[in-house]
């Protein structure tokens, strides 16, 4: 037997003392059963407030298909302070984006032809970029372009308004070449390299052509950017779509232009598929049109893309844009019931106690802030408040706690309440639902 | 009651870790899968240099991840999540100070943000005291969305041909738009992160070949980065946009402001050790 000296004594001390602190930690995380009110724990039964139109609610659930990308089962809740006046934040339903620049996929064969490029201003940047192939069974992967064997000539005729082809008049052109060396450098890894076009090659049809022997069917992207053009393609979409949407409508607007054009659109998918998908115009809006048995995703990780391209007359400029919008296709796998079960201690809430309708067994987090009152009637946060499990269709329960000491530290007065409730299938990487302003807890 | 006072001394020296807990640092690098981040990423000089900050200058770690992955991923973050608790613990840190660069600010915000996520998180969020953000891609870079244009091949077998990462693609601009709105806390209008996010922006590049300033961390980089700069914003580091830098978080200060004769960073030199960065950071923690 080992003697006992200070070190043993002073380790049963702080176990009896760990012991300690972790029983009441334990205490602290139960869910007490409803008690008479005059007790320090008390439950009250409340319903969440009716959903307002700008928040997300969809009671009608359904399963997933795709295979989902977390699947923790512990519980996990965490709390972070906050301070100060409640700032609300609301989700963006929406995103747009513009573009000054398009692209084109071409093959080797193509480039050693020569292959047409719209410029609608001197100075832009032709890049060339190779890219794989294995339609033959096998990966093949283009050939990087030394921007010394690429010739780009205006077609029909010079700046200078003379007929050409000649080595002189295509060298004027360019102002800067730039190897695949040094764009990976600096983060273009791609084995591209590109061509700083010259102010005399001004907007124009040109013919851009590659010497250098090219492997036939191998393909290629020509990049073509136009820096701080005046002519940008914007597009605004959805940042969720769900899975089964059978149209995207999508507002474009090409600036400088009377938006006479006819798009194209490609669905493009986090595993690089692509679709071509139908575009056809109601009112301001494009809808983009999904075949029926075409998914949005063919997967969870990562994001799906519509990408379009429009190609005009500008003030008789040939203007070419390509511009795209990334969104999340996610199936509504839950729900929030209305009425919750909330818990509190000592005059102050404790936590609330959800039930959800869940399709499948997945993992959900809910989220939420809570706010008290201060004296002169503005409503304060005390802290955010975040939790998630895994749940079941016959186990949907669901506690987001709350700390006590938070609370009576910030001396807020009722009203309390419970904002920005959010719930995430973390499956999917999906937000179902946010409400703004989902509870107001009284005693 | 003297039989007592002991045992309540002794108590609180056999729980004295919590007494000792100190400061650490960790040095949390950008896209890429690094195995020994501190030659390949960091350099020595940098890290040996910021770390005498701290009072204990030892207590540092170098992170070595797989930041090619999406930042999410067991890779990614899980394996930020395990090398950083490894640390806390090793060294009792409860004031820890992460300093990221590029992506890897990314993927730190994705921790702080989604704590139930992931077991492994809610410890690193508590220790962690602030974070400093050199030339985070918290709004993402067109020069991803560039690499990532393509046919299906590409896109599909962009870890054969060594491009088109996860990563990269995570950090396309519309990509991040998505997961600043849905994911990540710490953009405009969205709610703010628990811990303090101080952002070095990177706002130009300078590759005069007369300028020995454009030879810190490698001229060929600053020529090169001249070059993305066709697809970026007047202000920004060559691969940055100074609106992506400053998109989440508050701006430490942007290069010019404190750097050593008002040099701009490229998004190179801001893991180096260029005109005092390393210094300006050490008085800073």
């Amino acid at each position: 037997m080992q003697p006992f000296t200070l070190r043993t004594l002073s380790k049963l001390v702080s176990l009896i003392i760990l012991g300690g602190l972790l029983t009441a930690c334990q205490d602290e995380t139960q869910t007490p059963e409803p008690q008479k009110e005059t007790s320090p724990l008390y439950a009250k039964g409340v319903t969440l407030a009716v959903p307002s139109d700008s928040d997300i609610v969809d009671t009608n659930i359904a399963s997933p298909t795709l295979a989902p990308i977390n699947t923790n089962t512990d519980y996990i809740s965490f709390i972070t302070p906050l301070y100060g006046e409640y700032q609300a934040s609301k989700p963006a339903l929406e995103q747009s984006s513009q573009s000054d620049e398009y692209w084109l996929n071409v093959t080797g064969a193509e480039l050693n032809a020569g292959v047409q490029l719209n410029l609608s201003q001197a100075g832009s940047l032709v890049r060339i970029a190779p890219r794989g192939d294995v339609s033959s069974g096998a990966l093949m992967h283009a050939e990087a372009i030394a921007p010394e064997r690429v010739q780009i000539q205006r077609i029909g005729q010079t700046p200078q308004g003379k007929n050409t082809s000649s080595p002189q008049a295509t060298e004027s052109l360019v102002k800067s070449l730039v190897s695949a060396d040094a764009l990976a450098s600096a983060g273009l890894a791609d084995d591209s390299s590109a061509l700083q076009m010259s102010d005399k090659a001004t907007a124009g049809a040109y013919r851009l052509q590659v010497s250098q022997p090219l492997i036939p069917k191998a393909n290629y992207l020509v990049n073509v950017k136009e820096k701080g053009s005046p002519y940008q393609l914007s597009i605004k979409a959805p940042t969720a779509i769900a899975a089964d949407a059978q149209t995207v409508g999508v507002k474009l607007t090409l600036s400088q232009s009377n938006n006479s054009f006819e798009p194209k659109a490609t669905l493009k998918q986090a595993d690089g598929t692509e679709q071509a998908l139908a575009m056809v115009k109601q009112g301001d809006e494009w809808q983009a049109l999904v075949p029926a048995d075409l998914p949005l995703a063919s997967s969870n990780a990562g994001l799906s893309e519509i990408e379009v391209t429009v190609q005009t007359q500008v003030d008789g400029r040939p203007v070419q844009r390509t511009v795209k919008t990334a969104f999340k296709s996610y199936v509504n796998s839950a729900s929030i019931k209305p009425d919750v079960l909330t818990i509190w201690d000592k005059g102050v809430p404790n936590q609330v106690n959800f039930e959800l309708t869940v399709a499948e067994a997945g993992r959900f987090g809910l989220s939420g802030v809570l706010t008290g009152t201060n004296a002169k009637g503005q409503k304060v946060a005390i802290m955010r408040t975040q939790a998630a499990t895994w749940l079941t269709p016959e186990s949907p329960k669901l506690k987001l706690m709350f700390d006590p000491k938070l609370i009576q530290a910030s001396g807020l007065q009722p009203p309390f309440e419970l904002n920005e409730l959010e719930l995430q299938d973390q499956g999917q990487m999906a937000r179902l639902s946010f409400q703004a302003n989902a509870l107001v807890l009284t005693r | 009651m003297k039989i007592k006072t002991t045992l309540m001394l002794l108590g609180l020296l056999a729980v004295s870790p919590v007494v000792f807990a100190a400061t650490g640092i960790a040095f949390v690098h950008g896209t890429g899968k690094q195995t020994n981040a501190l030659a390949d990423y960091w350099t020595s000089e940098f890290v040996n240099s910021v770390r005498q900050g701290i009072p204990v200058p030892n207590n540092y770690t170098v992170i070595n991840c797989d930041f090619d992955q999406y930042m999410w991923e067991e890779a990614a973050a899980g394996c930020l999540a395990t090398q950083l608790n490894s640390f806390i613990q090793a060294k009792n840190i409860d004031d820890l100070i992460l300093l990221t660069h590029s992506n890897g600010g990314n993927v730190v915000r994705w921790i702080l943000s989604n704590p139930t996520w992931d077991s492994r998180y809610p410890a690193v969020i508590n220790a962690t005291s602030k974070v400093i953000a050199l030339a985070p891609s918290s709004g993402g870079t067109p020069l991803a969305d560039a690499v990532n244009q393509g046919n299906v091949f590409e896109t599909t077998l962009g870890w054969l041909l060594g491009y088109g990462s996860n990563a990269v693609k995570q950090q396309q601009v519309g990509w991040m738009a998505h997961y600043n709105n849905t994911w990540l806390f710490g953009t405009a209008g969205r709610p703010r992160l628990g811990k303090p996010f101080e952002v070095v922006v990177g706002s130009d590049v300078d590759s005069a070949i007369w300028d020995s300033d454009s030879y810190c961390a490698g001229y060929q980089y600053q020529v090169a980065l001249e070059t993305t700069q066709n697809w970026l914003d007047s202000c920004s580091d060559g691969f940055l946009n100074c609106s992506s830098q400053k998109a989440a978080g508050t701006v430490w200060f942007t290069d010019k402001q404190k750097t050593r004769g008002q040099e701009p960073l490229s998004h190179q030199q801001s893991r180096r050790a260029c005109f005092n960065l390393d210094t300006l950071i050490r008085n800073h923690i």
